[in-house]
């Protein structure tokens, strides 16, 4: 699932993953994104940017995933936020080359 | 290989966007996701790169600007571009069609198919509109 508000960054990312034969959920904000999870729907990794619109911001999210969802995998990005990223395992720095990110996350997958 | 048509749906609810975007990929579409009328605005101003050639969008989506008037927009500046809405009954969607000029309205909830079968009359009138815009 790719968690990111800004619909251009969202949609080529979404793209490039699905291309690389992922199953992709697209969530524009937090609440999205955890409304899907809820609904049951399998879900095996979370990438979120740090900076949402909305109530909750991507750091919070991935607190609430990792209580809740201990299978789901997070990744945070951000491209100004690494510090809040601090201690968190998974992080891409923006900009991210695209390859580089979709390797990232489909290596982590390999990984479960 | 031949490029798919791009299809932009505009829905503020993932659990109704995502498995119409999953069945109409399944069925050969490029689709974008848009999940509020400020994000579908970002799309389609970016039309070189996403070039959209129906919206499907949900009257009661959330954005700054009222989904009508973004679908009277499209209809008046894309005319390439062939909007498809959807709405509940309680949200006036019997007005879309007067609103929008007549175009193919959905009441929700609507079956996937049934918004295939839509897209495909709405890409085959564009199709036969083609020949002639060129002129």
């Amino acid at each position: 699932m790719v968690v990111e508000d800004d619909v251009l960054v969202r949609t080529v990312i979404a793209e490039a993953l699905r291309d690389a034969g992922l199953r992709v959920i697209e969530a524009s904000n937090a609440n999205e994104a955890l409304g899907y999870l809820a609904s049951g729907e399998p879900v095996d990794l979370i990438f979120s940017d740090i900076q949402l619109t909305g109530s909750m911001g991507g750091v919070d999210l991935v607190r609430i995933v990792r209580e809740k969802y201990a299978h789901v995998i997070t990744v945070l990005t951000s491209g100004g936020g690494a510090a809040l990223a601090e201690g968190h395992p998974h992080f891409i720095e923006k900009p991210y080359e695209l390859p580089d990110a979709v390797a990232r996350i489909i290596g982590l997958l390999g990984k479960k | 290989m031949k490029t798919p048509p791009c299809v932009m749906i505009l829905e503020g609810d993932i659990l109704i966007r995502h498995p119409v975007a999953e069945y109409l990929r399944d069925c050969g579409y490029r689709v974008i996701q848009a999940a509020s009328t400020d994000e579908a605005r970002a799309i389609l101003a970016q039309h070189r790169r996403f070039a959209v050639q129906i919206v499907l969008a949900d009257l009661n989506a959330p954005g700054t600007e009222n989904a009508f008037a973004l679908c009277a927009w499209i209809r008046a500046h894309r005319k390439g571009v062939a909007v498809i809405t959807a709405g509940s009954v309680n949200s006036a969607t019997e007005k879309a069609g007067e609103i929008c000029k007549g175009g193919p309205a959905l009441t929700k909830p609507y079956d996937h198919q049934t918004v295939r079968d839509q897209i495909r009359r709405a890409l085959a009138a564009r199709a036969r509109r083609a020949p002639a815009n060129k002129s």
